[in-house]
């Protein structure tokens, strides 16, 4: 059978690394070394080709993806279609620093290339928050590359929002939703901030030099963003996105429905015929190790039934819709009300979870306590 | 061939911790060459780990050491080790009874402390010959001429001949040894009559049994004897006898005055109790009487031991049954709670043993525990006439049907520069002491008596002592009898309903400040919950103190796409693995360092 799976490309290569940030993220790379990498990417992509393989999504993650010229994306672009058989109407998104977002690049990657959707790294329009994210763009460039991204004919716009971060208030909260809903975009991710063991900021807080946003505050933030971007015509269809109608991100369903995904470049993840694996995280390994024909892999996990039922809850959990449960028990051959006969009840019981139009998801309440009631359906 | 009876010298070091009795042994042992310094572990009589770390000695060796004194003779020295704890005072005291001697160890800068005290008035009721040892005098802060007048007013013993030493440096050890031959008294006993023998110690080894640490009062004992002991009245064949150099070596022999060791495949440590009398089976050691002063232990502090992991109980009980072999004090026994499952109810003979046998279960035996606050045994008086022992706060009776309940209560003797009688008085007051007298040893320096509930001192009594007086107070104590308080149980709540383990005995007149303060460090301990909890203490059904627990406002992981899912699922079945190592009360989950608060928190 014909398999259909999202394509994700990581480009490691940020200007400055963001004290928050715990992705797989580098700076101080010469160009020499991004030259290299943009080769020994198409080379990997290549040696994996599947041209039956359907691809409706492409997804350009990072790190900075515009830390690369717009040439070296179409080209990793053109060599993924080139390799596998990507859907004539495929999602095909990058990540954008708003700061690299002048409208020649911006026209190269719509009309030159084929990308159609831009997700733009603003996370707050206040600069003086901004600088202590270690961003190195101002609010006014951040509104600036919305204008030019839709000058260069991008419908499809993300903002990401950060929430709950150190010093900020409700009012500026409310500042940056107010500056995101006039900038007129279909979609919007707002995270709270998480602070990942291993980042500066894990450092910071460990030592006490963080201040910290109480859960309370942090609850009102994230109550705050719902009511205003349904207000504003949006539909919170994950925890933390909102889109307009039609404007859902196609390759982040993917995830949540638990479905096969290839991940290229270094440290990119792959879900693959029950198989997770990850690739060489350091650039300059991953190089390497794709030019001499070596074992890419640095991990691999192939899951049990009940470790893949686990993520498919919690994944699925993440969505407004919920697990679909006619889906779920098509895949496993098990239905998750019977498997899950126990947890669902205590959960329900508590007004957490609700069954609903085929689908088991989470109540309002139970969308605050999200982490609670997923771990109950892991093993 | 046997030491002539008037060669052997058995005595033992009695100090204050921190004195340098363990350095002082070691010197001793070098200077007789018993052990090669090179050989030397630091401080050898110490055998176990844990004795090693927290610097005391709970298992007591007893070292032969051949020495030629200064008259020429040969002489065999017996070094008796002893516990230096509270906790084991039965054990110091049969050791002492294996000597005719003791040097009392006084740090040259510290002083006379508590425990040298209590040691020095134990080896005084066992008609010791008392050699005392200013110890130490290399220190700068080093003030013999003090020291000695304390130990005359403090302890009327004539310290004009005291032994001004440092074991540290090995000054005055040759005075030391020459002080033991001459003037502890050599052993009395007839080698004629039919073995009598104290045991002042024993050791479960896998391999042989019980081995008996075994002072010879009269007669002898060899290989092939038939022994009985009179308190239990068992009898066994002997394997085998032997002396330690410190390590064990067997010989042909003990004889009348000796110590040693006996072994005859004595199965656990029950069966040869400390303070019990080895005599020879049959017609032979029938009319042999007992030696005096045997006492079983008795356990006097008690709390919950139950396995983290209810599949473990069976482990527990496993090892328990082993550290029993070792531990005649140690005493357990199944019981369930409402909260914890099962487990056991175990009784230990202090505080301090308490923590050892937990230590040793999850060190040695890989267990993990949850330990419930420690509690004294309650006598209660009920309404019908009958009195009932009570070791567990839950098995409390319900007030209408006590008539009264006493408590156990101890003598305590604090000793502290004069600037901390303050804190020390607030601290007496606090803990329901009451005041005896006070005394003034040496300038600048306080003796002060008191009787003290010992409910009061088994949590963190000394910890607090320490703490209010700079680290200056030394303390020391001997339990004193029951006595009637007016005592009522106060039950935790959770959502209504009691947490059977968390219930404890408290005073009256603090019970409303108790409660209160324990319902507050409960709400900062008990991660928050799905649910709000509502946490109460009451008093036969009156709540006394109540607080919310507000349910947790936001928890749900804000990021999570292709790269991420692993990494998550582990997070969160981490977090699950977290809570399966919490202890599940209805909905709620409550962590091991709840149920130590119960008497932790500060007045």
């Amino acid at each position: 059978m014909r398999r259909t799976a999202g394509v994700y490309i990581h480009i490691p290569f940020c200007a400055r690394k963001c004290g928050y940030c715990d992705f797989n993220a580098y700076s101080g790379y010469k160009e020499a070394t991004k030259t290299r990498y943009v080769e020994a990417l198409c080379r990997e992509i290549e040696s994996r080709a599947e041209p039956q393989t359907r691809v409706p999504t492409i997804f350009f993650g990072g790190g900075t993806p515009t830390e690369l010229a717009a040439s070296d994306l179409v080209r990793i672009l053109q060599t993924v279609k080139a390799t596998f058989c990507v859907d004539a109407d495929a999602e095909i998104t990058t990540e954008a620093n708003p700061g690299d977002a002048d409208p020649g690049y911006l026209a190269d990657l719509r009309a030159g290339g084929g990308f159609n959707r831009l997700s733009f790294g603003v996370q707050t329009f206040d600069d003086r928050l901004l600088r202590s994210l270690d961003r190195l763009h101002s609010g006014n460039d951040a509104r600036a590359a919305v204008q030019a991204a839709k000058a260069a004919g991008f419908a499809n716009i993300s903002l990401d929002l950060m929430f709950a971060l150190p010093r900020q208030t409700m009012a500026d909260w409310d500042r940056s939703l107010d500056t995101a809903f006039a900038l007129d975009v279909p979609h919007l991710s707002m995270y709270a901030l998480i602070i990942e063991e291993g980042t500066p900021f894990f450092a910071r807080r460990e030592r006490g030099r963080l201040p910290l946003t109480s859960e309370k505050t942090e609850a009102a933030m994230f109550a705050r963003a719902m009511q205003r971007a349904v207000e504003a015509g949006y539909e919170r269809y994950e925890v933390s996105n909102y889109a307009r109608p039609g404007f859902q991100s196609r390759h982040n369903r993917i995830y949540w429905r638990n479905e096969e995904y290839f991940g290229f470049g270094a440290g990119a993840a792959s879900y693959l015929g029950g198989a997770r694996t990850m690739n060489e995280r350091r650039p300059s390994r991953y190089i390497e190790t794709v030019t001499t024909g070596g074992n890419l892999f640095v991990s691999e996990e192939r899951l049990s039934p009940r470790e893949a039922m686990g993520e498919t809850m919690m994944m699925g959990l993440r969505m407004t819709e919920g697990v679909d449960l006619d889906a779920f028990a098509r895949r496993f051959g098990v239905r998750a009300e019977e498997t899950f006969a126990k947890e669902i009840a205590r959960l329900s019981d508590g007004g957490f979870i609700e069954v609903a139009e085929g689908h088991l998801r989470l109540t309002e309440r139970g969308l605050f306590v999200g982490s609670e009631v997923m771990l109950a359906f892991l093993p | 061939m046997p030491v002539p009876q008037d060669k052997i010298r058995n005595f033992c070091i009695i100090a204050h911790v921190d004195h340098g009795k363990s350095t002082l042994a070691d010197r001793l042992l070098e200077t007789t060459n018993t052990v090669e310094k090179r050989d030397m572990q630091e401080q050898l009589l110490d055998q176990m780990d844990i004795e090693r770390e927290r610097g005391i000695t709970i298992k007591m060796a007893a070292v032969r050491m051949p020495y030629t004194a200064d008259d020429g003779s040969v002489y065999e020295l017996n070094l008796i080790d002893t516990p230096g704890h509270v906790d084991f005072t039965y054990e110091v005291s049969r050791s002492l009874n294996a000597c005719e001697g003791a040097l009392l160890v006084v740090d040259a800068a510290q002083g006379v402390e508590a425990q040298t005290l209590a040691n020095a008035n134990l080896a005084m009721n066992s008609n010791l010959e008392i050699i005392p040892v200013i110890n130490k005098i290399d220190l700068p802060a080093a003030d013999p001429d003090r020291v000695a007048e304390e130990i005359e007013n403090v302890l009327a013993i004539d310290a004009t001949e005291a032994i001004r030493a440092s074991a540290k440096e090995g000054i005055g050890i040759k005075e030391i040894l020459e002080a033991v031959v001459r003037k502890v008294p050599p052993p009395q006993g007839d080698p004629e009559k039919p073995l009598r023998a104290l045991v002042f110690d024993s050791h479960y080894d896998a391999f042989l049994g019980v081995v008996a640490y075994i002072r010879i009062v009269d007669g002898s004992v060899k290989p092939g004897d038939q022994i009985r002991l009179i308190a239990t009245g068992k009898t066994f064949t002997v394997d085998g006898v032997g002396v330690f150099t410190p390590r064990m070596k067997a010989v042909d022999a003990l004889y009348t005055g000796e110590t040693g060791y006996l072994h005859a495949a004595v199965k656990s440590v029950t069966d040869c109790r400390v303070g019990d009398t080895v005599t020879l089976a049959g017609r032979a050691g029938q009319s042999v009487e007992q030696l005096p002063g045997y006492k079983p232990a008795k356990p006097m502090v008690f709390c919950g031991l139950y396995p983290i992991d209810s599949n473990e109980f069976p482990d527990l009980r496993e090892a328990l049954s082993k550290m029993q072999l070792n531990d005649a004090a140690l005493s357990y026994e199944a019981e369930s709670s409402a909260a914890l499952g099962f487990g056991f109810r175990c009784g230990f003979l202090g505080l301090l043993h308490m923590e050892i046998v937990q230590e040793r279960l999850e060190r040695e035996f890989n267990l993990s525990l949850l330990a419930t606050a420690p509690s004294v045994v309650y006598k209660v008086h009920k309404t019908d006439g009958t009195v009932i022992d009570v070791d567990n706060p839950a098995n409390m009776p319900a007030p209408t049907l006590i008539e009264h309940i006493e408590e156990p209560f101890v003598d305590a003797t604090i000793i502290v520069p004069t600037d901390y009688v303050g804190a020390v008085m607030d601290m007496g007051r606090d803990r329901r002491g009451i005041f005896g007298r006070m005394e003034y040893p040496a300038p600048g320096r306080v003796m002060m008596h008191y009787e003290l509930p010992l409910s009061e001192i088994i949590m963190d009594f000394f910890d607090q002592l320490k703490s209010r007086t700079k680290g200056y107070a030394s303390f020391d104590y001997e339990l004193s009898g029951y006595k009637t308080s007016s005592l009522v149980k106060l039950d935790i709540q959770i959502n209504s309903e009691t947490v059977d383990s968390l219930s404890f005995i408290t005073h009256r007149d603090k019970s409303f400040q108790r409660g209160k303060a324990l319902v507050e460090k409960l709400k900062e301990l008990l991660p928050r919950q799905m649910f709000e909890i509502k946490l109460q203490a009451a008093i036969g059904g009156k709540i006394i103190a109540a607080e919310r627990l507000s349910a947790m406002r936001k928890n749900v992981i804000s990021k999570c796409y292709g790269g991420d899912i692993t990494r998550k699922r582990k997070l969160l079945e981490k977090q699950k693995e977290g809570k399966k190592r919490m202890k599940q009360f209805g909905s709620v989950e409550i962590p091991q360092e709840a149920f130590m608060s119960v008497l932790k928190i500060s007045e």
